[in-house]
């Protein structure tokens, strides 16, 4: 359903250690780009990388940005490489009551501000 | 729906985007993504609108700080199966309260890559591309 998402930075070396760490703790190699950084797959790639219209990244209210994770250790080690590559915490791994189909999920935001999580099905159903 | 599970199909969950007014954020999204077969699966809550292929991943909501949408460097990109369906999803975003971003069109830093770009009602940067 998604090409691709953009996520906006200001640095690129501070964004690039921090999407290296969580995105390789889910699987996906990044490729470094003149103005940020790529992590391609068949089935959508992430973009984290300098606005393309010149101004400055600010952090986009309301958005959050999810990824699968194949099980409830993959989201344990995406939300513990990415507090310690930059990341601050934004929601423990667990079980995400609220969320449909009540995921096991954590929350990240990531250097820029940039709210992300990472999915996995809940293992109790 | 009676039991939404998010998608989890590819690499992306799902991906949410701040609404200042669900109902004008949402008839935008019932037309543009409804052009590319994305349906409105319904609302979860107060707050948030479900779309998607059968299964929930892409949720239009009322931000949770009570903040207004803001920002500047994201966009989300939709899959088109055609170049037909990238005009579609442009024309009916266009004509639902979106505000252009880029036309229907090649886009020449990827390969048969053929896009078109919108603002949603709150400003969010959507984009549709196929590569067929």
């Amino acid at each position: 359903m998604f090409t691709h998402s953009f996520l906006g930075t200001n640095d690129v070396d501070r964004s690039r250690a921090f999407y290296n760490a969580v995105m390789g703790a889910l699987g996906h190699a990044g490729i470094p780009l003149p103005h940020g950084t790529a992590y391609p797959s068949d089935s959508g790639s992430l973009i984290v990388a300098k606005p393309a219209n010149g101004e400055a990244h600010t952090v986009s209210n309301g958005h959050t940005l999810g990824f699968s994770a194949k099980d409830t250790a993959t989201v344990d080690a995406f939300h513990a490489a990415g507090l310690a590559s930059g990341g601050t915490d934004n929601g423990a791994p667990g079980i995400r009551p609220n969320a449909p189909g009540q995921p096991y999920g954590a929350y990240l935001v990531d250097p820029d501000g940039n709210k992300i999580c990472a999915f996995a099905p809940n293992p109790n159903a | 729906m009676a039991d939404p599970v998010i998608s989890g199909d590819g690499v992306f969950s799902h991906a949410c985007v701040g609404a200042s007014d669900l109902s004008v954020s949402t008839k935008f999204y019932d037309a543009a993504l409804g052009a590319l077969g994305i349906n409105n699966l319904g609302p979860f809550g107060d707050s948030v609108v479900l779309y998607g292929k059968g299964k929930p991943a892409f949720l239009v909501l009322k931000p949770g700080n009570g903040a207004a949408p803001s920002g500047n460097g994201v966009t989300i990109g939709f899959a088109a199966s055609s170049q037909a369906d990238v005009d579609a999803f442009h024309k009916a975003g266009l004509a639902a309260g979106g505000a252009d971003e880029g036309a229907p069109g090649p886009r020449g830093h990827l390969p048969n890559a053929y896009a078109a770009y919108l603002r949603d009602p709150a400003g969010n940067k959507v984009c549709s591309y196929t590569f067929a």
